[in-house]
């Protein structure tokens, strides 16, 4: 009897030791408690919402559009040159436009932040500084969605399970105007004009101001506004001028530089990486002959819109401008262009790493399924003093916003409230900046518009706004329905080169590919609620 | 508190159990001397075997004629005991000089079935469960474990999805899957749950047999039971004198099937011709292509077949293992040691894949009520990969140089060139050294005073610590300057600098248990067999990481030798812990042996799940009627053996992500401000506070028979399963502008059911030939009743109603030959003459998302079936096993898109008879599918995986035991044999391709392998 109570006592002990092994505080997470009852938590918090902004060294902003090609299709942009997009597919492209499920995610974090931030034991300066950036990046997250998707669903409510999940509507496009205007004010209202420092690429009001422009420049483009109401052209005017006024932003006299980190005064909002937290742009996108990746070719088509340095457009559709100014010479094609080009395009024989590029039939850039097949290489993001390899971490700063395009908005708003002379001033300060030097602008009416419209595609090339410019301004039936193009390099036995024009790929308009469709699934979840964007039913 | 307790608890079961060690042993009167001889069936005398005086601890074993004498009072009991042989008793009468033939373990009538906690015999089993002897497990040379048994066991899906040496991936389901979430099976090593990589890496040498829980017989292992128990027992010490086992092994390996790409030539022509459809240059002249066809100019028209330059044709492998089996009076042992060797299956590679392993299971009869075991067994691996990237070789552009003429690298696809990725360490490798250990002490005391009761008790601690380098350093290439003919060294772009990671992860487990047993028959009709217990078991993991990036040379692949700028350092840690509890029991009456009715039961607590939900009662009743035991078959001579069982039972499955139901935080998404990174903190999830384990309702009805003396055995199951509560996320109906990242609730359900069949046939054809054949059958069909799905889905796309997996497709009908008939026909939006033409299911006139069609089957076989045939003839033996799948789907084109200037190298297959301007009746899509258009998620990309391969071929020769004795050698066998040998039936082969590789041949197929081998018992 002894031994059986010795074993009972075993059990016991060995049940009394169980005594919560199961109430385990997990060691890998924080509690929702933790986060939002500390002072300093809820700031990490929104640090990790600045992800939810689309940087262009992703590698494929700059597909879309008619400035690059990638035989690869990278970020699936050909399925909506070639008019196969659809509800069934549109998970195939990029995030970047199909933003639906990261924009979401995003707003669903800004809504717990406003359901939080009262709690927290912050003080009201604090709260009222985080709230603002958390703004700040709401009217971003929507502003990207009306963008590509047309009027989105405005969800203000923190989402949880066993509760109705189905049967949002989407709002007007007006209705998110409204909202991402107000957030961009509040957020004007609650920041500092300039993040200096160690918040160096925090949201500031001026960040707000460049979105605030910008998104007021969409909606008052041809595209949003069909009945050309003129008010909101002043809109955008105000907007730009409020930056422009403040004299704290310059246009960088070194064009290149400017993207590859070097001085950022013109630069009015950017994201900025470090060696843990690199981007791999100076990889991707250099020439396969110095071992980059060749991802986003230039085409013939941007390399064509490049002027003359005196003013003249070289070749138009495909074919060399009659007009008797023009010095192109097609045998020779890349002499005395913009200096744009130079800062933008490596083209056969340019210099690079102390030697020449070959893109001809046989060169060391030619070399490989990876080769261009537009006969040019990106220059722009690339630092050609850097190493090209995979590990290197490339850190130079992804800018959103700038002057130069601040300044073409305002000069774009000035055109259609009919102030054709600070049209042209704005748009000339821009070509007319210290080492781009081209001549003044001097035209009028639509002949200006066609100038402001070709500055934009060249000055602001490969940073994601050509897809959206063609469609807001409804240029796209025309510039989006020609053929993505290239050249092949042929080295003759002289050594002198010949250049044929390739069509690369063949692009189809439909009218439904002003917006991106929403995917077929998302309508189908909403319960038949949200509504699918036209011509893609 | 917890800690301590814990220590406390351990502590006084040892003290407890070593005051019973100190009870001293009687003294038995000892009156006669027994002499005998022991022989096998054949007749061939059998050294070493075991001869115990039944109920005491004396002892003795035979000697090399197999002769034994010992003291024995009249009317008591030998029992012999020899590995792989039954168990016999013989009743002493007189002083006799016996002439005793052992059995070999081949009837199982009598055979011991280890069951959850404990072992059962065949004849007393309720349920449904499957014994794999260490014979069956030792035919095959594979060296997982897992992969050498497909096509053995009835009632298990085994599938090797990848035979990455050291890195196999084998997919073990029972009864095919019943959930959509986590199918894999619990796996119980030695009584202790030591799940998949314990399974997965043990050595198949230490093993003496697998037991298959199939049905209600895995409710004693409750809320993880839910996917069945596989429980693998290893070889214990039967006594006597040490018998030294020595197994060696030297296989060559090569991998069954590496899909093949089309060469030089082909790729050329259809480079051109995607060019020209596309109205684009043709990029190579007819030249070119004659040049690339004749091979005439290999170094500017080469044509390199990747794989070749790549891959052995044969890679070496090695496995050796000692072992000692034996014991005196009161302990008794197995000891082993085990190496294994795999080589690179790379052409002059520096990668290998290394385990040594030991095991040491003790047992001590400390006195006649108390027994103690002590089991030990450590394992290494050490596995060094390289980061080789198969994208490079079936999409490696064949008109490229690999190697150039003169045997220097070239550059491949812009410098990743998969001949440095697999030869060069430094264009990366990993270096696994993991340690595991298995600790278990375990005790078995009767108490004294109540005949039958007994406590047991076990203790295990396990352990598992790794260290994982991750290196990268700087690779060259050379390029052919074509003006000066020179080659350029030219340094990689995969990485300028080298860097290295190092992390460094630990594990460790407790669990305790103990059980109260109580085991006894009364007036030799009635027998009870029952036991309640207790365990619980906690585990910690820790790791620890550092980083280090430009080194400034790659001489000391080391942290230290790193940068010793801080921009260029990483560290990371982390920690967790798991810990469950549970009482669990087990009753079975028994009548004659006549009928038998088991309840079984196990109170499970998880801490995966909320307070509230954590505890569950999953019971299980099962019996059967052995009805050749009946009287009135005592005269039906031809029946051996005749029972029908049943089972019914509740079991869980908990096999999610922990802390589901809080809504919690973690670091991570950093993001950068002014060149510094700052720290970012994520919502892991939306919480489910209702979260508990998945339900299974399982039945199961068994009749088993043997007629005429082994010609016939068979076993046949009839089961079905419904599993509700299936944890599973609403990722389908819930939209995406919830923002919601959804966690696992309990919403699927799904049922299976099916058929199990066994069959065997022994016989024997004079005295030196016999044979024998095992056929098993299993088809488990599972369907799903409940998954969130988007509403109003059509009927023909609904998971709902058909197996776990199936693929939604759109289905293929034909190619478009014209403009013309494009126009006329539904087609997907940019469809042209080439493309693939789709139904229209739904007849809209539309090819959209409504007209995927959901698949009859998926990647798992519904049908899974072996054949196994074993001929002795004399000393002769061959065994055959096939195994063999059906009713089920795979993949078999990579998932790029099939464009050969974009993307690269295609199976030759589509080269054949492709559409073109030329050849508008093509069967097979033209090149350069765009990927709104291409092959994947089409009915063309897939085919049915069914199969039957030789899986493992074995032919042995024992040398006669005459000749060896004298030798002083047991046994000696020697034999060649075979894994996955060749196919006879598949619908693969066009592509060469794996049919059980699920990636479309992105990765290692399973293994041929070629062994030669020798087994030396002495």
């Amino acid at each position: 009897m002894k031994k059986i109570f010795f074993l009972l006592f075993i059990i016991s002990t060995l049940v009394s030791c169980k005594k919560d092994i199961l109430d385990i505080t997990p060691t890998d997470r924080l509690s929702e408690t933790a986060i939002w009852t500390d002072a300093t938590l809820p700031q990490l918090f929104v640090n990790a919402q600045y992800n939810t902004l689309q940087h262009g060294f992703n590698n494929d902003v700059q597909y879309y559009g008619d400035e690059t090609y990638s035989k690869f299709d990278d970020g699936g942009y050909q399925i909506i040159g070639l008019n196969q997009i659809n509800p069934s597919n549109v998970d195939q492209i990029s995030p970047r436009f199909n933003y639906w499920k990261t924009g979401y995610n995003s707003i669903r974090n800004f809504n717990i932040f406003f359901s939080k931030i009262d709690g927290t034991p912050l003080t009201p300066e604090n709260k009222k500084a985080l709230a603002a950036e958390v703004e700040f990046l709401r009217a971003f997250v929507y502003a990207q969605l009306i963008w590509n998707y047309g009027g989105v669903p405005i969800v203000e409510k923190v989402y949880n399970l066993n509760e109705e999940l189905t049967g949002l509507k989407r709002n007007s496009y007006d209705e998110c105007i409204s909202y991402i205007i107000k957030d961009l004010d509040d957020a004007i209202a609650g920041l500092p004009d300039q993040q200096t420092g160690a918040n160096a690429g925090r949201a500031s009001a001026d960040a707000a101001r460049a979105l605030k422009a910008r998104v007021l420049l969409y909606y008052a483009s041809p595209q949003n506004n069909p009945t050309n109401d003129k008010s909101r052209w002043q809109q955008v005017s105000d907007a730009a001028l409020s930056l422009i006024n403040s004299n704290r932003y310059t246009l960088s006299d070194n064009y290149h530089n400017l993207f590859i980190g070097g001085d950022n005064k013109e630069a009015i909002f950017s994201r900025y990486f470090s060696t843990d937290n690199s981007q791999q742009i100076g990889k991707l996108f250099a020439p396969i002959g110095s071992g980059g990746n060749g991802y986003a070719q230039p085409s013939q088509n941007l390399v064509d819109a490049y002027e003359m340095t005196n003013g003249v457009i070289p070749v138009i559709d495909g074919v060399t401008n009659p007009d008797p100014a023009n010095t192109y010479n097609p045998a020779n094609p890349y002499i005395n262009r913009d200096p744009r080009f130079y800062a933008n395009v490596l083209y056969n024989g340019a210099s690079y790493k102390g030697r020449a590029i070959e893109t001809f039939n046989g060169g060391a850039d030619f070399f490989g399924p990876d080769a261009t097949a537009t006969g040019y290489y990106n220059y722009k993001f690339l630092d050609q003093n850097q190493v090209v390899s995979g590990t290197t971490p490339y850190t130079y700063p992804w800018h959103f916003f700038r002057l130069a395009e601040i300044y073409l908005i305002y000069a774009e708003a000035s055109y259609n409230l009919g102030k054709e002379a600070d049209a042209r001033e704005y748009i000339n300060k821009v070509r007319q900046r210290t080492g781009v030097n081209m001549p003044p602008v001097t035209a009028t009416g639509t002949a200006l518009f066609d100038h402001l419209v070709h500055e934009r595609q060249i000055e602001l090339a490969f940073e994601g706004h050509r897809f959206y410019d063609t469609r807001r301004w409804k240029i796209a039936p025309q510039v989006d329905a020609k053929p993505i193009t290239g050249v092949q390099v042929v080295k003759n036995g002289n050594g002198t080169f010949s250049f044929n024009r390739l069509e690369l790929l063949k692009r189809v308009w439909n009218d439904r590919l002003y917006l991106i469709p929403l995917s077929f699934q998302q309508v189908q979840a909403s319960a038949g609620s949200l509504v699918q964007n036209p011509g893609y039913n | 508190m917890t800690k301590i307790y814990k220590f406390y608890g351990i502590l006084s079961f040892l003290l407890i159990m070593s005051a019973f060690m100190l009870t001293s042993s009687k003294a038995y009167a000892q009156n006669l001397k027994i002499s005998g001889t022991v022989k096998d069936e054949t007749g061939n005398t059998l050294p070493g075997v075991s001869v115990l005086l039944k109920g005491t601890n004396n002892g003795v074993t035979t000697d090399a004629n197999g002769i034994f004498t010992l003291n024995a009072p009249s009317g008591s009991t030998l029992t012999l005991s020899y590995i792989g042989f039954q168990t016999k008793e013989v009743k002493i009468v007189g002083i006799e000089n016996l002439n005793i033939t052992l059995s070999a373990n081949s009837k199982t009538l009598n055979d011991v079935v280890v069951v959850g906690y404990g072992t059962q015999t065949k004849s007393t089993v309720t349920n449904a469960i499957t014994k794999v002897t260490a014979k069956d497990i030792s035919a095959s040379p594979s060296a997982h474990l897992g992969a050498g048994l497909a096509g053995r066991i009835s009632g298990v899906t085994i599938n090797a999805r990848g035979g990455e040496p050291g890195a196999e991936q084998v997919e073990v389901f029972i009864r095919g899957k019943s959930t959509t979430g986590d199918a894999n099976p619990l796996y119980v090593i030695d009584g202790i749950v030591r799940d998949y990589s314990g399974f997965s890496y043990i050595n198949p040498n230490e093993i003496e047999s697998i037991s298959v829980l199939k049905d209600a017989s895995a409710a004693i292992y409750g809320a993880r039971a839910a996917n069945g128990v596989v429980l693998i027992t290893t070889k214990r010490g039967v006594g006597g004198k040490p018998v030294v086992t020595v197994d060696y092994d030297h296989g060559l390996s090569q991998q069954m099937r590496i899909p093949e790409s089309a060469d030089a030539a082909t790729f050329a022509t259809m480079a051109n011709l995607e060019q020209r459809i596309k109205g684009q240059p043709e990029p190579y002249t007819a030249q070119d292509i004659e040049l690339y066809r004749n091979g005439s100019d290999p170094l500017n028209h080469p044509n390199t077949n990747w794989s070749k330059l790549i891959f052995k044709d044969w890679s070496v492998q090695d496995r050796a293992d000692v072992s000692v089996n034996g014991g005196s009076k009161d302990v008794r042992y197995f000891v082993s040691g085990g190496y294994l060797s795999a080589n690179s299956p790379f052409k002059e590679s520096y990668t290998y894949n290394k385990q040594y392993s030991f095991r040491s299971n003790i047992d001590f009869d400390v006195n006649k009520d108390l027994k103690l075991s002590l089991d030990v067994s450590g394992r290494r691996r050490d596995v060094v990969t390289s980061h080789f990237d198969w994208a490079h070789i079936y999409l490696g552009v064949p008109t490229l140089n690999g190697i150039y003429p003169n045997g220097l690298v070239g550059p491949g696809r812009t410098g990743n060139n998969a001949v440095l990725m697999a030869r060069d360490r430094d264009y990366g490798f990993n270096d696994t050294k993991n340690n595991t250990f298995f600790g278990t002490l375990s005790g078995d005391y009767k108490i004294p005073g109540v005949n039958g009761l007994s406590v047991q008790g076990n203790f295990a601690f396990d352990s598992d610590d790794s260290y994982n380098k991750n290196w990268v350093g700087v690779t060259y290439y050379y390029v052919l300057n074509p003006t000066t003919g020179e080659y350029v060294k030219t340094q990689n772009s995969n990485a300028a600098f080298p860097s290295l990671g190092v992390s460094s992860p630990k594990s460790t487990a407790l669990t305790t248990n103990i059980k109260l047993s109580y085991k006894r028959t009364f007036l030799e009709k009635h027998t009870i067999d029952a036991f309640v217990g207790y365990e619980q078991n906690s585990t910690t993991g820790y790791n620890l990481y550092a980083g280090r990036t430009n080194y400034a040379s790659a001489a000391l692949e080391e942290i230290f030798a790193g940068s010793s700028d801080k921009q260029n350092q990483s560290n990371d840690g982390s920690s967790a812990t798991t810990g469950r509890e549970n009482f669990f029991g087990r009753a079975q009456y028994g009548f004659m042996n006549r009928y038998n009715i088991q309840f079984q039961f196990r109170y499970d607590g998880s801490q995966n799940f909320p307070k509230g939900k954590r505890y569950g009662f999953f019971p299980g009743v099962s019996g059967n009627w052995n009805i050749s035991n009946e009287p009135f078959m005592k005269d039906v001579s031809f029946v051996d053996n005749l029972k029908l069982r049943a089972s019914y039972g509740e079991l869980g499955n908990d096999k999610v992500g922990a802390y589901q139901y809080l809504t919690s935080y973690t670091y991570g998404s950093n993001y950068v401000f002014n060149g510094n990174t700052a720290q970012g903190l994520v919502q892991t999830g939306a919480p489910n506070p209702n979260i508990t384990w998945e339900v299974a309702k399982t039945t199961d009805f068994g009749l088993e028979f043997g007629l005429f003396k082994g010609l016939l055995n068979a076993e046949v199951d009839y089961f079905r399963t419904t599993r509700s509560n299936i944890l599973a996320s609403r990722n389908a109906s819930v939209p995406e502008y919830t923002g919601l990242v959804l966690p696992n609730e309990n919403i699927g359900q799904v049922k299976n059911h099916g058929i199990e069949i066994n069959l065997t046939h022994n016989n024997r054809i004079g005295n030196d030939f016999r044979y024998s054949f095992s056929g098993n059958f299993t088809y488990a069909k599972n369907t799903i009743v409940f998954q969130d799905e988007l509403p109003d889905l059509p009927q023909w796309q609904k998971a709902e109603g058909k197996p776990i997996g199936s693929p939604l497709l759109y289905e293929y009908t034909g190619i478009f030959r014209d403009a013309a008939q494009v126009a006329s026909t539904p087609h997907r939006d940019g469809s042209g003459p080439g493309d693939l033409i789709i139904r229209d299911v739904n007849n809209d006139g539309i090819i959209n998302s409504l007209d995927g069609v959901r698949q009859n089957y998926g990647s798992t076989p519904q049908i899974v079936y072996g054949l196994n045939f074993r001929f002795n003839y004399k000393d002769f033996e061959l065994f055959l096993g096939f195994q063999g799948q059906a009713k089920s789907m795979g993949q078999r084109f990579n998932p790029y898109p099939y464009d050969p200037i974009g993307w690269g190298d295609f199976p030759t297959y589509l080269s054949q008879d492709v559409w073109s301007p030329e050849n508008p009746g093509g069967t097979k899509p033209k090149p350069g599918l765009s990927s709104a258009l291409g092959l994947s998620g089409t009915t063309y990309n897939w085919e049915s995986s069914a199969f039957l391969k030789l899986k493992t071929a074995e032919f042995s020769y024992t040398l006669p035991a005459s000749l060896l004795a004298k030798a002083g050698i047991r046994k000696t066998r020697v034999y060649l044999s075979g894994s996955n040998l060749f196919f006879l039936h598949d619908n693969f082969k066009p592509y060469n391709l794996d049919p059980e590789l699920t990636n479309a041949g992105w990765g290692y197929s399973q293994n041929r392998i070629i062994n030669i081998g020798a087994s030396l018992s002495f």
